[in-house]
């Protein structure tokens, strides 16, 4: 990692002495106030119950760089310092809480008509509407949707696991979210973008779009695509397709010969409704996944024959409604509806289950801009999860400082 | 005879504020920076992550957006609000990027784009948000404050603007060749000030007298 960022930085030194170059960057501190339900974690709520009380720190920090070269070529750069896994981080900390990511590195070759664009390098991972979340400064609730955050029974290494969260807590995995875990991917991008009209793009990444790991290649690639209309200045269409392998070999699974036929795919349709002071949007997911199913008393697979579905599906959908309060200049109230269901399958005892359990989350949220660099955010949310006890509320007053 | 004390008294309140006569001139150059700057505060992309827009429009660039205005600091001077000051939001960019308008203004916001803007200010004493506005329909906001007013959109974090309000009629947007030149100038003293967009206003004081042609010139340092 040392090294990288050195080069990184040597890089960055580099390209700023070009005659076109360009340095962005922000950061966000917050100094929150939090009280959360007992059984609140990272891969529930995207918080960690350890994260009560009064906390001052730095939620996140990016630099862009982009240096142009003559009129056809550019490289694009972004680091991002990031909090980890939403845990208690006090004045005095290790680094360790923090990630630093790269989201961006990519050189960019942009067509004589520059609607034609192709980027190669590290991109965002391009499905659905991750860069309007991607900082934070730009969450209105704080928290994420669930298809974004909430981790489900499929693992990338062991495939279907009833209960996976409580089963393989201390040593293997917590799932996945349907997508965005890293939010970040690699592979090569082509765009035809008509800004504030119509776009599209078709991406070959080298993993699929809801998983940690990092590499430039791998045998999980991922082909993902999306396009988004305006048929109206008030109203924003999208639609998004992923389709890519899904396992990953690990000394656990070495029962399975062959992990090319397991897949996840993904189609996502959004939209976004302004009129005046209100702002209506949502987004719809569905997933797919073919994977193995692992009986945990047993230890092992379940034989094929065994498997009457090999494929399972889950839906997540979040609606939002905005208001800004027009005699309150820099005021807004937004609430979210956010379910996340899954269809029935065959346990290991042979009973039809839904092969996780189903999630409803409302959230409302208050904010108010003091000024540039000021944000008060506060929201409150309540989850519950089918057939579980679950205290997963979650109340935060956040003063946001941003530069 | 109560209508006479009061025409009196209304002819004296206008005699009170009468300005000083003369006929004084000041004129000079600005000269600015000519690269703009290469590091600054942003998020890098639209909120929606398209490519963001920039336009060409000379009205659009620092230098056609500087600013020279005389202060009276000897005498008051009356200020009447403009008529017909208005922004326009084109290309995701406000032109002019820096609007000088008299104190008690309305001015008129235009979106001549195909989709929505927005455009709110956080700056006290003209806080205001004029919500999403679709592609015509000009909006009036009247301003009740002097100083720099900061102009953002919603939806297009990369846009900025401004509204310079001033508490003078002696004002001038400067040149393309970075000349100015202020006439009809009563004699007094007078703080003169240049706003470049972005940077600290630079202030001097002067005084003019019977006639006078003043030149001043002021150097923008990034
Ligand atoms: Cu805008």
């Amino acid at each position: 990692m040392k090294r990288l960022m050195a080069f990184l930085f040597s890089l960055l030194c580099s390209i700023a002495a070009s005659a076109q170059f360009e340095l962005q960057w922000n950061a966000d501190v917050h100094l929150e106030l939090t009280t959360v339900g007992s059984d609140s974690d990272y891969f529930y709520n995207e918080i960690s119950r350890r994260h009560r009380g009064l906390n001052f720190d730095l939620a996140q920090a990016n630099a862009m760089a982009t240096a142009k070269f003559g009129k056809n070529w550019a490289l694009n750069t972004q680091v991002q310092i990031e909090r980890k896994y939403g845990l208690r981080a006090g004045l005095f900390r290790e680094f360790d809480f923090y990630d630093v990511l790269i989201p961006r590195l990519n050189i960019e070759w942009t067509a004589n008509n520059p609607a034609w664009k192709i980027l190669a390098g590290r991109v965002i991972t391009p499905f659905g509407k991750f860069y309007a979340q991607q900082n934070f400064t730009e969450r209105d609730l704080l928290q994420t949707p669930l298809a974004y955050s909430y981790y489900t029974n499929v693992s990338e290494t062991v495939g279907l696991v009833d209960s996976l969260g409580e089963v393989y807590r201390e040593n293997r995995d917590w799932g996945t979210p349907l997508l965005y875990r890293l939010g970040y991917t690699n592979g090569v991008q082509w765009m035809y973008q008509l800004p504030e009209r119509f776009s599209c793009s078709v991406s070959l990444t080298s993993l699929p779009p809801n998983v940690t790991d990092d590499q430039l290649f791998s045998s999980r690639w991922a082909v993902m695509s999306r396009v988004t209309y305006k048929p109206a200045y008030f109203l924003d269409l999208g639609a998004s397709f992923s389709y890519s392998p899904f396992l990953k070999r690990a000394e656990w699974n070495t029962e399975l010969e062959d992990l090319s036929g397991f897949y996840q795919t993904l189609a996502g349709f959004d939209f976004q409704l302004g009129l005046g002071y209100f702002e209506w949007s949502g987004e719809v997911i569905g997933a797919w996944y073919k994977v193995p199913v692992f009986k945990v008393e047993e230890d092992i697979y379940a034989p094929e024959e065994d498997n009457p579905i090999d494929q399972i599906f889950s839906i997540a959908a979040y609606t939002d409604l905005k208001y800004e309060f027009p005699f309150l200049p820099g005021a807004y109230a937004v609430y979210r509806f956010d379910v996340l269901d899954f269809n029935k399958t065959i346990n290991a005892e042979e009973e039809e289950i839904n092969w996780d359990d189903r999630v409803v989350r409302h959230a409302l949220g208050f904010g108010y801009k003091v000024n540039a660099y000021w944000d008060i955010k506060c929201a409150v949310a309540t989850q519950e999860v089918a057939g579980r006890d679950w205290d997963l509320s979650m109340f935060r007053l956040m003063n946001s400082f941003h530069w | 005879m109560r209508y006479l004390i009061l025409l009196f008294f209304l002819a004296g309140i206008s005699f009170g504020i009468a300005q000083p006569s003369g006929n004084n001139q000041v004129f000079g150059t600005v000269s600015y920076p000519h690269s703009s700057k290469k590091i600054k505060r942003g998020s890098g992309y639209n909120k929606d992550g398209t490519r963001m827009m920039h336009s060409d429009d000379p009205m659009a660039h620092p230098s056609n957006n500087i600013i020279v205005s005389l202060h009276p600091q000897s005498f008051e001077v009356e200020v009447k609000p403009m008529r017909d000051a208005s922004i326009t939001q084109k290309e995701q960019t406000f032109l002019p990027k820096v609007l000088p308008v008299t104190k008690g203004t309305t001015v008129y916001f235009l979106n001549e784009d195909e989709f929505f803007h927005n455009i709110y200010s956080l700056t006290p004493g003209s806080r205001f948000n004029i919500g999403r506005r679709p592609p015509g329909n000009p909006y009036p906001i009247q301003i009740k404050r002097t100083g720099l007013i900061t102009l953002s959109c919603d939806i297009h974090p990369h846009m900025s603007g401004t509204i310079l309000s001033l508490d003078t009629p002696y004002f001038e947007r400067v040149d393309s060749e970075g000349r100015y030149k202020i006439t009809s100038l009563p004699d007094g003293k007078y703080e003169m000030r240049v706003y470049y967009p972005d940077e600290k206003i630079q202030r001097r004081n002067i005084q003019i007298n019977n006639g006078q042609l003043l030149e001043q010139h002021f150097e923008i340092k990034p």
